[in-house]
């Protein structure tokens, strides 16, 4: 029961940080887009192309360690509870 | 094509439906698993990319960072719901090329982000 416990909160926390680094990540881009698209309006297309192609790397790993903590409770915390 | 995100999804499914069909040679449950694991990478991104699309041009701006705001936490969302509806309703699945073809689609994501971003802005 314990180790249980122990899969159930470290899927919780695999997926709360890779959540909360995502949202960290993100608003860094999206406050470095308004200053950059305020400093230069002209570059705003480019920045807007930048900013998908940073979202796309910065989501990456987060969803990789939803996919992880999703394995952990639908497989291994089953196989653990017998 | 008017869409990134129809493009982006069906750029996807080009690389996945071959990849599962190859995998059918080594038993049809690693080829659905491999299906599914890109599906549960690819239709979230649709729904992202859906949003990043959205607005263009600097005016519009504060919009475009809302937008990829609720794209990304709406994808988020996504994937987790994903994992849980494979793993609820789907059985026997192959963890491990479940997990193949869901990093694969972030790997291919990569490019196909470039591809996107250049032909639509």
């Amino acid at each position: 029961m314990e180790a249980l416990g122990l899969v159930y909160m470290a899927s919780a926390i695999l997926i709360g940080l890779g959540a909360l680094g995502t949202a960290i990540g993100f608003a860094l881009l999206g406050g470095k887009l308004l200053e950059g698209a305020a400093r230069q309006p002209e570059q705003g297309p480019a920045l807007q192309t930048k900013m998908f192609l940073m979202a796309g790397l910065l989501d990456a790993v987060p969803m990789i360690g939803v996919g992880i903590g999703m394995y952990l409770i639908f497989v291994v915390a089953p196989g653990l509870a017998g | 094509m008017k869409s990134p995100a129809l493009a982006g999804i069906l750029a996807q499914l080009g690389f996945v439906l071959p990849a599962s069909c190859a995998l059918l040679l080594l038993g049809i449950v690693e080829a659905y698993s491999f299906a599914l694991g890109a599906l549960v990478y690819a239709l979230p991104n649709a729904y992202f990319t859906l949003y990043a699309f959205r607005y263009r041009g600097a005016r519009n701006i504060a919009l475009i960072n809302k937008s990829f705001n609720w794209g990304e936490s709406g994808k988020f969302a996504l994937v987790v719901v994903g994992f849980a509806l494979v793993y609820r309703f789907v059985t026997p699945v192959s963890s491990l090329y479940l997990y193949a073809g869901f990093c694969s689609m972030i790997i291919f994501q990569w490019g196909l982000s470039v591809y996107l971003g250049r032909r639509w802005l």
